[in-house]
């Protein structure tokens, strides 16, 4: 399963999903969608939310495998 | 951000060709407008729907999918498809094998419908599903 930190650096940015849904050129549903872990981006997409919330992709996105996510 | 002018102007004609063409084939007036009523409504409501990527500067292509939706449409397709397809080969060995005869054109409609069903159906449950 992937896991994301995507809500909470919107947050922590004061976006808010429409912002950020604009942004990166998607629906505020895929935002909400990709917050909960219910879709997995494309890598595209994935690195597209990254540049906008100004974080590497890495900190964002992570397996669960990988017990406490990337440092 | 709101769709620009060409945009409510191609679907309004849209809304219009289908009332149009009900008419034409002989529906009741009152039919034909309610369709082109029931069209408008959609295209107005769709781009605040939150469901497509607005792009104004698109003209009267403004709204898109993005790639959760498309992958939704895809694997709704794609269910249709099956169904289509085992429907009617399971239709055609039973016509043809045992019946000895082609499979009715009511049968195949009713596979038609079935797959606009299951498309249906399966949008419905990924839209659900997130």
């Amino acid at each position: 399963m992937l896991l994301t930190r995507v809500r909470e650096t919107r947050m922590k940015q004061g976006l808010t999903q429409e912002a950020l849904a604009t942004a990166v050129g998607v629906t505020r549903q895929t935002i909400i969608a990709i917050e909960k872990s219910k879709f997995i981006p494309s890598v595209k997409l994935a690195l597209q939310i990254a540049a906008a919330l100004h974080v590497p992709v890495h900190r964002l996105f992570w397996l669960d495998s990988a017990p406490g996510g990337t440092s | 951000m709101k769709p620009s002018f060409p945009y409510y102007l191609s679907r309004g004609l849209i809304a219009m060709g289908f009332g149009l063409m009900l008419i034409l084939l002989g529906a009741p007036w009152l039919v034909g407008f309610a369709v082109f009523a029931l069209a408008m409504a959609w295209f107005l409501w769709a781009p605040r729907s939150g469901l497509y990527v607005l792009r104004p500067q698109g003209g009267i292509a403004a709204l898109s999918r993005d790639e959760r939706l498309a992958s939704m449409t895809n694997k709704a397709a794609r269910n249709g498809f099956v169904v289509a397809v085992m429907a009617l080969a399971v239709c055609l060995t039973y016509f043809r094998v045992w019946g000895g005869d082609s499979v009715p054109t009511a049968i195949v409609a009713s596979i038609l419908v079935l797959t606009i069903l299951v498309y249906a159906i399966s949008q419905f449950v990924l839209r659900r599903a997130g």
